[in-house]
């Protein structure tokens, strides 16, 4: 496993060993190693593989069954404060004040953050110019839609310039303009923050991820550029036309991502080190490849 | 105590007072307040002296207000004010607001700067509702604000402190002993009450001191002052009410009230940084709590399947019934069981003046809780589009009742055998109207405040006051306490139908327009 290779600026985050458990038979991280630095962190994994766990410990918001997390090389286990004041955080699941208009509830997570009395007004107004929210920054939180409430979660996250940003899901319930709006934004904070993603959609963090984190069963089975990960992919992704009878045969003996039907013949997108027939040909893969490659029940060896 | 402090205690402050729970507690403490002094034709009496009260001054209604609100306070504030830090958690408000340079202590610091500034608000507001009845009253309508503030500072300033403090430290405890809060608070007011008899509070001064003041009767007479509603036989005579004596013996008991107040908040700032804390006890308690209801609801399931067979042509109320006894954990069924056993066995005196005061209160605080479990997670809106909401709210209502007869089971059997039919039916209305008025009121206002603060009103007036009209279970033994019952069952199942056929005629509305929309079309598409 490598570590990102990102120039070191001001913050780095170092997670040495990590491990948590919630009880004798279910271990939600096992021996997790990392080194963050500023750039965006793409978090992927399917559902249980210790995404929201990972984000929830380094947001201090559990605690550790074993390792430790380092903010500059300080260990932050004996005072949280450490994190906490240097964090934005949009949790998967949040609730907000229903009967503050947005603006005071923006203003109530300031004063929360200790967001400097003179900057707060200024703030406020320039994010929810950013979201795209200042339209409505004077009506009641309890009107917002789904995807309005979203963006003010994003906007509180993004409060008093937080070095580290961790997003939990962010673009549910966003529509597509918002999405590229987000995307845009989270570009520009990434070139001095540490930003995490986490995401099941791999598509969004594919075009904007300086660097990708695979976890699978609380473990990290890749941790690497989009890049490097395609590039260790080639030669791996399989386009096969075959009769389906003969593709259902395929269908159990490798891993198939994809399938196409046509009159009495299937196409298949195989992942596997060798040509899986000798009609296979190689394409190219995508990071969606990738991922189901190191997601794969028998755990492939990070590279 | 920064700007920052003071920000967020005003803008959580600004949240809280825009619920409609806290507008409907300020109208009815003001009720209240205009309850306490009755005109002398009203025919009943709150505060009376062997047939005297004092003259309408600012002295008098100030400390009487005082005097009887600071119990009301103790009581109702803590139902007002509990649940928001434990719905703050539950809602993850909590990790999102404790995720950055803000502490446990500071954020239970300002809650507790906001309850207390809640209760007091509701506080000045009763104030200028007694000062506006003293001008109306027109008895000695010149007003003292002085004679108003210091008896609120003297006895129920502390109070809502002490409440503050209280309503945050049930508030963090594991949920295991969440549920049992309300009735666990229920003792500790009970407890408080008594030692306010002791000194906790300068009540007894200020009682005392009224009884003195007051004339007797009969020469020999003991003067004795009694709180509550009793009815007037004749027009009470006044006195004229100078005042309470303030010494020292009147403020000792505030700062033995202030002193419990920091014990518990200091408590509660421990238990939420250790072993109750905030943040970190969420997740091994939600993985606890969820294997351990797995038992549970599995022997509950067993039991109501064994009870409910006869019910497999009603898949529905089976599956209402499942629901609610999967809810319910094993302490219940200790509790009813030994009511059951202890209402066979006692003296039918016992069983009306305790068994069912107590009885009364089991099911509020276990089987109705649970008519707001869908409308708080939304499940109502999932389930309306299955199944028509009336049929859905009058089946929970319908399990919920027979739940809440299992509670009166023993006292049942016992009035059958002691062929008391009109106890019988009395206690049968109670089992309707207590999830009728539960998941009615639930689903008119999303929250169950409402109807816990207008149930713990009938209980103190019924049981402390033996008021016939508030009986809803049959502890005064009144025909009036009977028609009382079926009469809010008649209300509350007229309030359910009709917000549910509001809804229908809206429906209808809709149709109506766009068939009408639809006649005209095609009328003028004719007339091309």
């Amino acid at each position: 496993m490598s570590n990102a290779s990102f120039p070191i600026k001001e913050v780095q985050l170092g997670i040495h060993k990590l491990s948590k458990s919630y009880h004798e038979n279910h271990t939600a991280l096992n021996n997790i190693s990392l080194t963050l630095t500023p750039g965006i962190i793409g978090l992927v994994g399917s559902n249980g593989a210790g995404k929201s766990t990972l984000l929830k410990l380094i947001a201090q918001l559990e605690r550790p069954s074993s390792g430790s997390i380092q903010l500059n090389g300080q260990d932050v286990a004996g005072c949280p404060q450490l994190i906490r004041q240097r964090l934005g955080l949009l949790p998967q699941h949040f609730a907000v004040y229903e009967n503050l208009t947005a603006k005071q509830f923006l203003q109530y997570l300031a004063a929360v953050k200790q967001v400097t009395r003179k900057h707060v007004a200024q703030d406020i107004s320039e994010l929810l110019h950013a979201l795209n929210l200042h339209e409505f920054e004077n009506q009641n939180i309890s009107t917002f839609s789904g995807g309005m409430r979203q963006r003010l979660g994003i906007a509180q996250a993004l409060l008093g310039a937080p070095d580290i940003l961790i997003f939990d899901e962010p673009t549910v319930g966003l529509d597509p303009h918002e999405r590229v709006a987000f995307r845009s934004l989270l570009k520009k904070l990434g070139k001095d923050k540490i930003v995490l993603l986490s995401s099941h959609i791999i598509s969004d963090l594919a075009s904007i991820s300086d660097n990708i984190l695979v976890l699978a069963r609380g473990e990290v089975c890749a941790f690497n550029t989009p890049e490097n990960l395609l590039q260790h992919m080639e030669g791996k992704v399989w386009d096969i036309m075959l009769k389906t009878t003969e593709a259902r045969q395929i269908e159990t003996q490798f891993k198939v991502c994809d399938t196409q039907y046509f009159d009495n013949k299937t196409r298949l997108r195989v992942i596997h080190e060798t040509p899986p027939t000798k009609c296979a040909s190689s394409i190219a893969p995508n990071l969606e490849d990738a991922y189901l490659f190191y997601t794969a029940p028998c755990p492939v060896e990070a590279h | 105590m920064n700007w920052y402090f003071w920000k967020i205690v005003q803008l959580d402050l600004y949240n809280r007072i825009r619920k409609t729970n806290w507008w409907f507690a300020c109208l009815c403490m003001i009720a209240i307040t205009l309850f306490i002094f009755p005109d002398s034709s009203a025919g009943y009496a709150v505060l009376d002296i062997n047939g005297y009260r004092g003259t309408y001054n600012s002295a008098w209604m100030g400390e009487s207000l005082a005097l009887v609100s600071s119990s009301f306070v103790l009581l109702f504030g803590y139902y007002l004010l509990s649940g928001f830090v434990a719905q703050e958690k539950t809602s993850q408000i909590q990790s999102l607001l404790l995720s950055s340079s803000f502490t446990i202590n500071q954020y239970l610091s300002t809650k507790f700067v906001v309850n207390v500034l809640l209760l007091n608000i509701i506080g000045i507001l009763m104030i200028a509702a007694a000062m506006l009845q003293q001008l109306i009253a027109q008895e000695q309508s010149t007003i003292y604000i002085t004679s108003y503030i210091l008896p609120y500072l003297v006895l129920i300033l502390p109070v809502t402190i002490m409440v503050s403090c209280f309503a945050l430290l049930f508030d963090i405890l594991p949920e295991k002993i969440q549920k049992y809060s309300n009735l666990i608070y229920f003792f500790v007011w009970a407890l408080l009450c008594t030692l306010n008899i002791f000194g906790l509070s300068a009540h007894s001064d200020f009682i005392r001191q009224m009884e003195q003041a007051a004339p007797s009767l009969t020469t020999g007479q003991t003067q004795h002052l009694s709180i509550g509603i009793s009815k007037l036989n004749r027009i009470q005579e006044t006195f004229n009410w100078q005042g309470v004596n303030y010494d020292i013996s009147v403020f000792i008991p505030i700062v033995l009230q202030l002193l419990l107040g920091l014990v518990i908040f200091t408590i509660t700032l421990r238990l939420a940084n250790g072993p109750c804390h905030l943040l970190y006890q969420s997740k091994s308690n939600r993985f606890s709590t969820s294997t351990n209801p797995k038992k549970a609801s599995s022997n509950s399931f067993a039991l109501t399947d064994y009870l409910f067979t006869i019910n497999s042509q009603y898949p529905l109320l089976n599956a209402e019934l499942g629901m609610l006894s999967s809810h319910l954990n094993r302490s219940f069924w200790v509790i009813a069981t030994c009511l059951f056993s202890v209402s066979l066995l006692v003296s039918l005196d016992t069983l009306r003046a305790v068994i069912l005061a107590i009885i009364w209160l089991l099911p509020v605080v276990t089987v109705c809780q649970l008519s707001m479990c869908d409308e708080r997670s939304e499940t109502a809106v999932l389930l309306s589009g299955y199944r028509n909401q009336l049929s859905l709210r009058l089946t929970r209502v319908l399990a919920a009742s027979i739940f809440t007869g299992l509670c009166c089971l023993g006292a049942l059997i016992r009035f059958v055998i002691e062929g008391e039919f009109i106890a019988v039916l009395h206690l049968l209305g109670y089992c309707l109207l207590l999830p009728l008025g539960s998941v009615t009121c639930s689903m008119i206002f999303h929250s169950q405040k409402m109807f816990q603060l207008s149930f713990l009103f009938c209980w103190i007036a019924s049981v402390v006051n033996h008021a016939p009209y508030s009986d809803l279970i049959g502890v005064t033994a009144s025909s009036q306490g009977f028609s009382a019952t079926w009469i809010a069952n008649l209300t509350l199942f007229i309030m359910l139908i009709a917000y549910h056929a509001n809804l229908f005629t809206m429906r209808c509305n809709f149709w109506y327009v766009k068939s009408k929309k639809a006649v005209v079309e095609y009328v003028k598409s004719g007339a091309h």
